[in-house]
């Protein structure tokens, strides 16, 4: 029977393993990725060891412990609050220097600690030999070489943390000597603070708050200030430290001081700990991060590598490689016949009337339609997973800080954007989450707004099916066409935001360029597995509901006796008033005056509105609208086929509809990551007036654009 | 099948999928009013919390 509960937080900077530590501890399957700032919340998991269970958290990545971002500041109220048993503190041993400067701030909590020496693999593959038992000596605290990613060390890492708990008294830490001039006015502030006990709360030592003082960290100041005789105390203190800090005789302040002299203990402890010595492998690496990095050889790459990335998707999907190895068909046509089969089945057992309506048309061709693009949904993740797990994604936010700084958002934007869909498939959610690691909140809240603009991965079914249709010879050109254009409105958005909404200059970039990784093709496949495991489960339930629901909406009221049979004599007509009679019907007519000059048609309205629950409904809706309203198509064609042969469809509406949908309002899910991220509803409906209106011009300024040059109408 | 079993299936069907979009819509409104993140639930997206759940919980 278990015991004794205690609790280990994981501390770390950005992209030095902790998920993956996490996950080797817990048995979770959190995801992690090879750029920073993937967890922005604290997570916790609980194990037993030794008749003890431990709860394990999961902290943000931090680089020091000022809080300078959302995510920094859940690490560090975690530390002033929970008071953990032992922080374990993940340190990329490849990075070791940068690391080290948390670990150093780490230490003045005074909280027994040790230092999980993560990607010593890697270290090694730089050319890096770090001697672990001489850093602990150099810290005062127990480093145990971990490979979280293979779960190599994990349990010595348990192991030290179990014995550092019970050491009493703990180990001599290391401790930075700050110079003459910071040391003295240290003293005197740490003694003011251990005389105000109320200041601290009793959280954390003295001297950190001391140090915190200096360093004029935001929090602690608003406690100073509040806090009467002490805080007087303290603010006298500064003044005179201030008026005393010279750096090679000219005036700085105490915190550079500080920062300054944590850098040169960190820099002195690895001069006397790792041994380098140059490998052919990094310097070859060396020059592909700075041809992938220049802005001169890094766009034309990117675009090579993204392009390829679609390409290899769309191939593959409607079987062109196949071709090649004598299959015929495509995985999309497999599926598309299967659920064609199928209706041919419901429709041969069940008679006519509403139930087999419902399963054919509401059921079949609407969710059939977005199942039928499961094989591109795997092939996007799966290339994306390669990408992601290689590290190159770092690179394109630091390529993309010069263009985004130009529209007012900065290269952490960039990641929130490309979580979001900026490379086709991501997800809005997560992408507004990941806006914790920006510090500006008015950037934040214009990435925040943007994140909808790009490709997520509920509107591929969308691109798919109407690509499939109308742009069938050069399908990853056009993908790759939709993904510059979601940047590109993503980018104008930001700038009217920045203009007009949130003003305000963009903050400098700080951005770690992780180490390269070979991408594991088991990785991959498992990731894009998952993705496609998730989105089978919402094709099963949320748009199966939506999709019955617009059904519904889609064949209620029917006709009157005396109008069914005046069209009896012509059943396609028949079902395309049936259809316009309809409640969404109606609907998608009353709207049809403000869509009409974007060349969309009112079926197309019932899918758009349909959309705004989730994009893939956009797909599932028109299924059902062209199998309503078109008995007499043909029952095996698929929807991509119907809307081909339909002389309402061009390329031109085709592709003011994708636009449309790329920009148009967010679906609920975005809307309530909105609302609680900004905690305020007003910027959820702003982002809906926003994003629609945004929508509406660009669709109307391409398709009467389209027309005025001939393209079609 | 009579045109009666087809009503009513139809309608056990329609109920139980209105049930569910509600369901989704509440657990939305409580995540926005407990700040904890309901993606998962409402629009099944795993990336914030893995999509594992059971030994470890997003606050």
């Amino acid at each position: 029977m278990a015991t004794q509960s205690l609790c280990f937080g994981l501390v770390g900077n950005p992209n030095a393993g902790k998920t993956t530590l996490f996950n080797a501890l817990t048995g979770a399957r959190q995801h992690v990725a090879n750029y920073p700032g993937v967890t922005v919340e604290k997570r916790t998991g609980t194990i037993t060891v030794s008749n003890r269970i431990i709860e394990i958290v999961d902290l943000p990545g931090a680089y020091t412990l000022s809080a300078h971002s959302l995510d920094e500041q859940v690490a560090r109220d975690f530390l002033l609050q929970s008071s953990p048993d032992v922080l374990i503190n993940v340190v990329d041993a490849s990075n070791l220097s940068r690391n080290l400067l948390l670990t150093l701030q780490l230490l003045e909590f005074g909280v027994p600690m040790v230092v999980a020496l993560n990607m010593g693999d890697l270290a090694r593959q730089r050319g890096l030999a770090i001697n672990h038992k001489q850093l602990a000596g150099e810290l005062g605290v127990p480093v145990v070489p971990v490979v979280a990613s293979r779960k190599e060390g994990v349990q010595e890492l348990l192991a030290a943390a179990l014995k550092a708990v019970k050491e009493d008294p703990p180990h001599q830490f290391a401790q930075v000597q700050y110079g003459q001039a910071i040391d003295s006015h240290l003293g005197e502030l740490e003694a003011i603070v251990s005389r105000h006990g109320d200041l601290t709360a009793g959280q954390a030592p003295a001297r950190w708050w001391a140090i915190k003082c200096l360093e004029e960290d935001r929090l602690i100041m608003d406690r100073v200030i509040n806090d009467g005789a002490g805080g007087r105390q303290v603010l006298e203190v500064l003044r005179a430290a201030r008026k005393q800090s010279t750096a090679e005789g000219k005036p700085t302040s105490p915190a550079r001081l500080i920062s300054q002299s944590r850098f040169h203990y960190a820099e002195e402890i690895c001069r006397r700990v790792v041994n380098r010595h140059e490998s052919g492998s990094r310097r070859w690496l060396d020059r592909l991060d700075h041809l992938a990095i220049h802005p001169l050889t890094g766009w034309p790459i990117m675009m090579m590598i993204f392009g390829a990335a679609y390409v290899f998707t769309f191939s593959t999907a409607n079987g062109e490689i196949l071709r090649w190895a004598g299959i015929t068909g495509s995985p999309i046509s497999w599926i598309e016949s299967l659920f064609s089969l199928m209706a041919q089945g419901v429709e041969a057992v069940v008679p006519e009337g509403i139930l087999r309506s419902l399963l054919v048309n509401g059921i079949i061709n609407g969710v059939g339609g977005v199942l039928a693009f499961v094989p591109i949904i795997f092939l996007m993740f799966f290339v994306i997973s390669l990408i992601d797990d290689s590290g190159y994604m770092a690179r394109l936010a630091f390529l993309l800080h010069v263009p985004l700084r130009m529209f007012g958002l900065q290269g952490k934007s960039a990641l929130a954007m490309a979580v979001s869909g900026g490379v086709a498939g991501g997800c809005a959610v997560p992408g507004i989450m990941a806006t914790r690691t920006l510090s500006d909140p008015r950037e934040r809240i214009a990435t925040i707004l943007v994140c909808p603009f790009l490709n997520c991965g509920a509107k591929l079914p969308v691109y798919a099916m109407l690509i499939a249709a109308f742009f069938q010879r050069a399908q990853g050109m056009v993908m790759l066409l939709l993904t510059l254009l979601s940047w590109t409105f993503a980018l104008g958005g930001a700038w009217l935001l920045r203009k007009f909404v949130v003003r305000g200059e963009p903050a400098p970039l700080v951005l770690e360029l992780p180490p390269y990784h070979r991408p594991t093709l088991q990785g991959a496949l498992i990731q894009a597995w998952s993705r496609v495991q998730l989105y089978l489960r919402k094709a099963g339930t949320f748009i199966l509901a939506a999709s019955i629901l617009l059904w519904v909406l889609m064949s209620f009221p029917r006709l009157g006796a005396q109008e069914r049979a005046a069209l009896a004599h012509n059943q396609g007509a028949l079902a395309q008033a049936e259809l316009a009679h309809s409640f969404a019907g109606r609907l998608g007519k009353t709207i049809q005056p403000i869509t009409r000059p974007l060349g969309f048609e009112w079926r197309t309205n019932i899918a758009l509105i349909g959309g705004v629950a989730a994009k893939e409904v956009v797909v599932s809706t028109l299924g059902t609208a062209y199998s309503l309203g078109d008995v007499e198509a043909d029952r095996s064609a698929s929807l991509s086929q119907r809307l081909a042969a339909d002389p309402h469809w061009s390329p031109l509406k085709a592709f003011c509809l994708i636009l449309f949908v790329m920009l148009y309002a967010p679906c609920v899910g975005t809307i309530a990551a909105i609302v609680q991220e900004t905690r305020s509803w007003k910027w959820g409906v702003f982002s809906t007036i926003y994003s629609t209106g945004f929508a509406w011009i660009v669709a109307f300024v391409v398709f009467q654009g389209g027309r005025l040059l001939g393209l079609g109408g | 099948m009579s045109g009666m079993i087809q009503t009513i299936i139809v309608a056990a069907i329609i109920l139980a999928s209105l049930a569910y979009l509600a369901r989704c819509g509440w657990q939305v409104v409580q995540g926005i009013r407990h700040r904890r993140n309901t993606a998962c639930a409402s629009c099944g997206v795993s990336s914030c919390c893995g999509g594992s759940k059971g030994q470890e919980q997003v606050e």
